[in-house]
């Protein structure tokens, strides 16, 4: 297929995970506000904020954050609609669904009639929605919502896409995505863990990932009620029949790139083959006895980046030259 | 519409090639050669087929007396998507009605542009790689593009997309590099290649007209074929007909007087109430003068500018054009309205039984280009 297309499909797949990502934490950060300490708010927030690598536009808030204040209660509106509804915010999640469906827009011909009618249709629900909007009915509900449009359009992905190039790449987009926000979380979880600057955090924090990411039930299935921050880490790092866990994602982008076969950019395309080797080794073989799980996270999450450097010079924006074939 | 497409593909195959007509003195030699549509690139190249116009688009209006061509859309024609979609929304809506009639299908269309698209390939092979070459999500025809590659099952390709390597034409593909056979084009001839035309052109294939001329990949329509719709050529089309098919044009033109002829500029200036005014290289009912619907002041300042450059215009009477009952803000109001069907030529030529029909939204108005904020209509052709 197109090298353009392909690529326009791969970034769907990102976009879109990264929808249904920040929901989940957002749904989690609005169940928080209800009950929750001051620093536990904050914590919430920053959490978000730092592992998806993003900033509020508002730079009173910058400010406030960098002088040592809390995000506490009364910031959540403003921090809040940075991640829903701000367009300048490249992480929000109406720029996401906006990013994922101007692609989409553009590959029309690559996807399904029912793919872009499903997008489409969950895109036009939040375009003119406002943070006042949903504040005061029910937010948790909103971000259910937005995870439930996600995983609607991937059913119908799974339902409608021809099993070719075009599958394999929305796939690939969207579990790099999620290996690398989950990644980026934990690594942020982990290190949040060994600091003292959050050294009162209680169970809450490692339950409510547990929930947010479907685990929780496979979690008291296997370890009983107890909650022991290790076993959840990694449960959500390591364990290899959990869908959303870092290891479940890796060894899919294996699969799926092996199916793709050779690259047209031959160079990067080993490289990317050597990179996913790397990560799915360290996740699978070497994460269960390092002693220092922090430096773990920090190396599987540069490798995961230029895996999709890789990816993307191997097979999108690749170079006439000699490694390409005619 | 089958005899107007042969006469004009015979006329920009020969102005490119051996200029009999120019020879001849039917058309002017000046009037070819001075015209900015003209491209002197295409001089001497072989065309394939010796069909420079594989997808014509011609405007008709019909008045008292029958259809008129009002023009002849040679380059890039658009509008052929919505004839479909206007099908679409009338079946959906009107189910019991379009049952009862037998309407002639124009659905098929998308089946006959890759049976002529096909006939275009340098290599004549069974299955060639066909493109359609968008200028991108920006152009006002980009659903029209990526409709019709759907259709057709071409790869939507943009410029970037594709490369010149040794004199072939490559797309950048998730295998390595393919080779194109037949680039169905949607970018003007200016943008289409910067080594060629236009050198600040992002849209188009730095050196496809080289792969062009060397007859490794065939362009539909072929650069060039502007010359035979601007609008100062299009007086000499029944002329063309005669001249190369011997037969008379069975479509009339509306009677057009070029202002660049002493005698034309004067009827034009003296009669410019009763005229409508075109500039010879406009398109999308840009620049349009309607002598009736201005003032004195206005008809003034426009005559001067109309003697300083004469032949950049061309005149024709303004036509009592046919109406239609349309549905204007819950009421049934007539409505001026034109069709432009679509012809398509390859070894053959082949038409669908329909038209894209466009409307002039504004009561009482002349102008139905959509670019003017013209609406559009689903045309019945119905079987006898």
């Amino acid at each position: 297929m197109l090298a353009r297309s392909a690529h326009g499909l791969y970034w769907i797949g990102r976009y879109l995970k990264r929808v249904e990502h920040t929901s989940r934490l957002m749904e989690l950060q609005m169940n928080a506000l209800v009950d929750c300490t001051w620093d536990q708010i904050h914590f919430g927030w920053l959490r978000l904020f730092r592992h998806l690598k993003t900033s509020p536009q508002n730079e009173e808030l910058v400010n406030w954050e960098e002088h040592g204040d809390s995000w506490g209660l009364t910031d959540s509106f403003a921090l809040a609609d940075e991640l829903s509804f701000v367009l300048e915010n490249e992480s929000s999640i109406l720029s996401c669904f906006t990013m994922g469906r101007e692609n989409a827009r553009q590959m029309r011909h690559c996807i399904s009639s029912e793919m872009w009618i499903c997008l489409n249709k969950a895109y036009f629900e939040i375009r003119d929605l406002s943070i006042e909007d949903i504040w005061t009915k029910d937010p948790m509900q909103f971000y259910a919502n937005r995870v439930q449009d996600v995983n609607t359009f991937m059913g119908v992905c799974a339902a409608t896409l021809y099993r070719d190039e075009r599958w394999e790449f929305l796939q690939i987009g969207r579990l790099i995505e999620h290996a690398q926000l989950m990644l980026a979380l934990m690594s942020f979880q982990n290190k949040s863990a060994d600091s003292d600057e959050f050294e009162d955090l209680e169970h809450y924090d490692w339950w409510s990932l547990l929930h947010c990411f479907q685990a929780d039930e496979a979690y008291q299935h296997y370890f009983g009620a107890k909650v022991q921050p290790e076993l959840v880490m990694n449960m959500l790092v390591a364990d290899q029949l959990l869908p959303n866990s870092i290891d479940f994602s890796l060894n899919q982008i294996a699969d799926r790139l092996s199916a793709l076969g050779e690259a047209p950019a031959n160079r990067h395309g080993a490289m990317a083959n050597r990179f996913i080797g790397r990560l799915v080794s360290l996740i699978r073989f070497e994460w269960p006895d390092a002693e220092n799980k922090t430096r773990m996270l920090t190396l599987a999450e540069s490798l995961a980046l230029k895996l999709h450097e890789h990816i993307t010079a191997a097979w999108f924006n690749y170079e006439v030259d000699d490694s390409v074939r005619f | 519409m089958i005899q107007r497409i042969a006469a004009l593909n015979k006329f920009i195959v020969d102005v490119y090639g051996p200029a009999r007509i120019l020879e001849d003195g039917v058309i002017p030699i000046d009037h070819v050669r001075g015209c900015p549509q003209y491209r002197i690139e295409m001089q001497g190249v072989s065309i394939p087929l010796d069909v420079p116009v594989g997808i014509c688009g011609t405007d008709l209006v019909r008045v008292n007396d029958g259809f008129r061509v009002l023009e002849d859309n040679l380059r890039v024609p658009s509008g052929v998507s919505y004839m479909i979609a206007n099908r679409q929304a009338t079946k959906t809506n009107f189910r019991e009605l379009y049952r009862r009639y037998r309407v002639r299908d124009v659905e098929k269309y998308g089946t006959l542009l890759y049976e002529t698209l096909r006939e275009f390939d340098p290599n004549g092979s069974t299955d060639p790689c066909i493109v359609l070459l968008t200028p991108g999500v920006f152009n006002a025809a980009f659903y029209e593009h990526m409709f019709l590659a759907d259709e057709i099952g071409a790869e939507l390709v943009e410029g970037r997309d594709l490369l010149v390597n040794d004199g072939f034409v490559y797309m950048r593909t998730t295998s390595g590099l393919r080779k194109v056979d037949v680039i169905y084009r949607r970018i003007d001839d200016d943008f289409i290649d910067p080594l060629f035309y236009r050198r600040d052109s992002i849209l188009g294939v730095p050196g496809l007209m080289h792969a062009y001329r060397k007859g490794n990949v065939a362009l539909v329509n072929a650069p060039g074929t502007g010359i035979a719709d601007d609008k100062s050529i299009y007086a000499y089309v029944p002329d063309m007909i005669r001249y190369y098919l011997s037969e008379d044009p069975i479509l009339q033109n509306v009677e057009t007087y070029l202002c660049r002829e002493p005698e034309d500029l004067e009827y034009t200036l003296d009669n410019l109430e009763q005229l409508v005014v075109k500039p010879v290289g406009g398109s999308g009912g840009y620049g349009l003068f309607i002598g009736a619907e201005k003032t004195a002041a206005e008809r003034d300042a426009f005559s001067k500018q109309l003697r300083e450059n004469p032949e950049n215009y061309i005149a024709q009477p303004i036509l009592a054009i046919s109406r239609a009952p349309c549905w204007i803000e819950r009421n049934i109001e007539p409505r001026c309205v034109d069709l432009r069907p679509f012809i398509l030529t390859g070894q053959e030529s082949r038409l669908v039984g329909g038209a894209f029909c466009r409307i002039a939204l504004l009561r009482g108005s002349l102008v139905v280009n959509s670019s003017q904020g013209g609406g559009a209509k689903d045309l019945w052709v119905v079987k006898n």
